[in-house]
């Protein structure tokens, strides 16, 4: 059985790059879903299940903390693997964000980096 | 403290190389935008304000987005390439406030807008200003200006 995977970004152009690299990066892959907030990104995960959710932070309608924040209270999303992709650098920012259980990974990254933390995140290894 | 100009450098050229695949080399002086040339814009507000301008050749503008897409540029529509050199002034914005110059400021970044051409914001006094060309081999000219306000102006109230 493959991931499912949901990808969370205001921007089209940074939903296809992450796409694109995660899709070259070797998992095995099943789905990969999108949302442009995280009020989307929420009906999307109460609906259809998700592995793994790569997540923006400055997003319209819910940004990426008030997501980490609201998933986290519910006991079903409390361990869902979470890897923020921001170029948001701010340490006040990055220490929310970890202590909300997800890890980070900047723009602009090289596509070996995001591989290794979605691996790590998922304790699987790839083809590539 | 690095120079201002020196930081924005180092973010431009990090920004470029790792998300576009592109590796500018500076020119002697920044360039005059022709009136065909894209330009985006990223305010930020908070500890520090000011704003953050990226001008460009369409050629690179078209092939920004079309590296950072994995695509030919002949696919991408203007609108899309627009929306990829947006996300390349988030980027260098983003990476910017990391260093030494606002690593205690609490910045909230804008969403990058579309403008007709470079313009400096008039809304805030007493800013700093870093100017930068650079220029691909092939993909053509880029101007990015830094407009910065840190902290508040003397005679202000905090």
């Amino acid at each position: 059985m493959g991931l499912r995977v949901l990808v969370v970004d205001d921007s089209a152009v940074m939903r296809s790059m992450v796409i694109r690299t995660i899709r070259l990066a070797g998992f095995d892959i099943e789905t990969i879903l999108e949302a442009a907030s995280g009020w989307e990104a929420i009906g999307t995960i109460v609906q259809e299940p998700v592995d793994l959710v790569l997540l923006d932070i400055h997003m319209p309608r819910m940004n990426g903390e008030e997501f980490l924040r609201a998933i986290r209270k519910k006991e079903e999303f409390r361990d869902l693997p979470v890897l923020v992709v921001t170029s948001d650098r701010q340490e006040a920012r990055r220490e929310r964000i970890l202590a909300l259980g997800a890890d980070i990974i900047h723009k602009p990254f090289k596509a070996a980096e995001l591989r290794d933390k979605v691996a790590a995140l998922l304790g699987v290894t790839t083809n590539a | 403290m690095r120079d201002l100009a020196d930081v924005l450098r180092e973010y431009v050229e990090e920004a470029f190389s790792t998300a576009a695949f592109i590796v500018p080399e500076e020119l002697p002086e920044p360039p005059e935008p022709a009136d065909d040339w894209i330009t985006v814009v990223v305010d930020f507000e908070g500890d520090a304000e000011g704003r953050l301008i990226l001008s460009a050749e369409p050629s690179m503008v078209a092939a920004i987005a079309a590296n950072m897409l994995g695509v030919d540029e002949e696919e991408l529509p203007l609108d899309r390439q627009v929306d990829a050199f947006k996300e390349m002034g988030n980027i260098v914005c983003g990476n910017l406030f990391s260093c030494e110059h606002f690593r205690e400021a609490d910045i909230t970044i804008l969403p990058p807008i579309q403008e007709r051409a470079p313009r400096l914001r008039d809304d805030i006094t007493g800013c700093r200003e870093a100017r930068l060309g650079l220029e691909g081999m092939i993909e053509g000219r880029v101007l990015v200006i830094l407009q910065v306000r840190i902290g508040v102006p003397e005679g202000e109230p905090a």
